[in-house]
């Protein structure tokens, strides 16, 4: 296992270290602000977000175990839900929230010079693999999944967006995750 | 949706992805950990299958590193938060930039739950009179500095134009040190991250010199003025500028 494995990282940041911290920021910092932008909007306070995300990395470090999915998929989650409780806030506090994100999904895979040749290359290839097997997905799966992970639609809301049972809709999601799992296996 | 938990694998599995989601039911929820806990294979291999999957989704999303000034923002944010669980089991860790306040004073101000924050552009004016006074924060603050012997309350103020009672500023005081603490508590700012210059007047000495104070990307910041009497900081009047010298490096 690489020194700078993620699950490395998250041992010594479960010890205290700062530096290993600010590695995985730099490493999954874009993952964050994107999934935060994807669903609160460009105008959010994007970088306190970001914050949150990995703050709660922080504190959470000594749970987690990598054993049970990516860091990248863990942290995905931590900021969907963090960027839908700021979402839910700001809708709240204001009305003038937008309803309808576009998405958008980073193209360029301009890697940061100063990362490691070979972490770079390996994210890059993940990357490009990822975009290509959801590409694959029936409509309807990549659809439901796009709404409940790139907007931060709940279960219900995909449902309702997608003129859906809310069965179905959980069907789509779940099997197009075991499917986008097949075709990343393959 | 049903009040009882599941109970099959077959209503697990299908679960999975809410509980990934974090829109099941608390109980629902302690049900399938319990579950998985208890080591059914299926289940099991099903929810490594969606984390699988969801790795997946994530990469799709995920974008080049970070450029270190851009991560550095962040890094301020939670070391700040780190060092306000100072009496955790963490080790504490080293800071620049900016003068951080003494361990038995910040222990005092954020056992209250006080945390720094500051506007721009504003003045503020820390005086227990003030129209804009915070009754609740202040009696949290004024008991927490009441713990220590050698810290004391002073004031607390909001910025004139704010009627955000969130938006805050507290003062206290080291009596052993001689040294006034300023807490600023989320006040926006429109570039969070950044250094400021604060401006102190007031006092016998009229003009403090500027002092640049770090803004985090929550509104938090925090100085120390050194070598003042309670007196003198209760009259202070406070003033948020932008560091027009701060380099990129600086304010980040």
């Amino acid at each position: 296992m690489p020194n700078d494995s993620d699950q490395i990282l998250m041992e010594r940041i479960a010890g205290g270290c700062q530096q290993s911290l600010a590695k995985l920021i730099s490493r999954y910092g874009a993952l964050v602000d994107q999934v935060c932008r994807n669903i609160c909007g460009p105008e959010a306070e994007l970088a306190a977000l970001t914050s949150e995300v990995f703050w709660e990395l922080w504190v959470r470090a000594e749970r987690f175990q990598e054993q049970r999915g990516s860091l990248r998929a863990y942290l995905m989650l931590i900021a969907r839900s963090r960027a839908i409780d700021y979402r839910r806030s700001q809708r709240t506090r204001q009305e003038s929230i937008r309803r309808h994100m576009r998405l958008k999904i980073a193209n360029d895979c301009d890697r940061d010079a100063n990362a490691e040749p070979c972490m770079r290359a390996i994210h890059d290839e993940e990357c490009q693999q990822a975009r290509k097997a959801l590409r694959n997905l029936d409509p309807p799966q990549r659809e439901a999944i796009e709404l409940a992970f790139f907007e931060g639609l709940t279960h219900e809301q995909v449902a309702q967006r997608m003129e859906a049972p809310l069965g179905t809709t959980k069907s789509r999601i779940r099997l197009g995750l075991k499917q986008l799992k097949k075709y990343l296996d393959s | 949706m049903a009040e009882a938990p599941v109970s099959n694998c077959e209503e697990i599995q299908e679960s999975l992805g809410a509980y990934l989601l974090g829109e099941l039911p608390e109980s629902w929820t302690d049900a399938i950990d319990e579950h998985l806990a208890a080591g059914c294979p299926n289940c099991n291999d099903e929810l490594d299958e969606l984390l699988a999957g969801l790795s997946g989704v994530a990469a799709v999303l995920d974008g080049p590193p970070l450029k270190p000034e851009e991560c550095i923002p962040v890094q301020r944010a939670i070391e700040q938060r780190i060092l306000s669980l100072s009496a955790s089991n963490r080790a504490p860790q080293s800071h620049t930039g900016f003068r951080f306040l003494g361990a038995s004073l910040y222990a005092a101000a954020l056992a209250a739950g006080v945390l720094l924050a500051v506007g721009m552009m504003r003045q503020f004016v820390p005086s227990k009179a003030g129209p804009r006074f915070v009754a609740r924060q202040a009696d949290e603050v004024r008991q927490a500095a009441n713990s220590s012997p050698r810290i004391s309350f002073v004031s607390s103020a909001l910025p004139e134009t704010s009627q955000d009672s969130s938006q805050t500023i507290l003062l206290l005081f080291d009596e052993q040190s001689r040294e006034a603490h300023l807490y600023f508590r989320n006040v926006p700012v429109p570039a969070p991250g950044k250094h400021y210059v604060i401006v102190a007047r007031g006092g016998r000495r009229q003009s403090e010199p500027p002092q640049r104070v770090y803004i985090d990307g929550y509104g938090q910041g925090q100085i120390v003025i050194s070598s003042i009497e309670k007196s003198e900081a209760a009259s202070l009047r406070l003033e948020l500028r932008a560091d027009e010298s701060a380099t990129n490096e600086d304010s980040i």
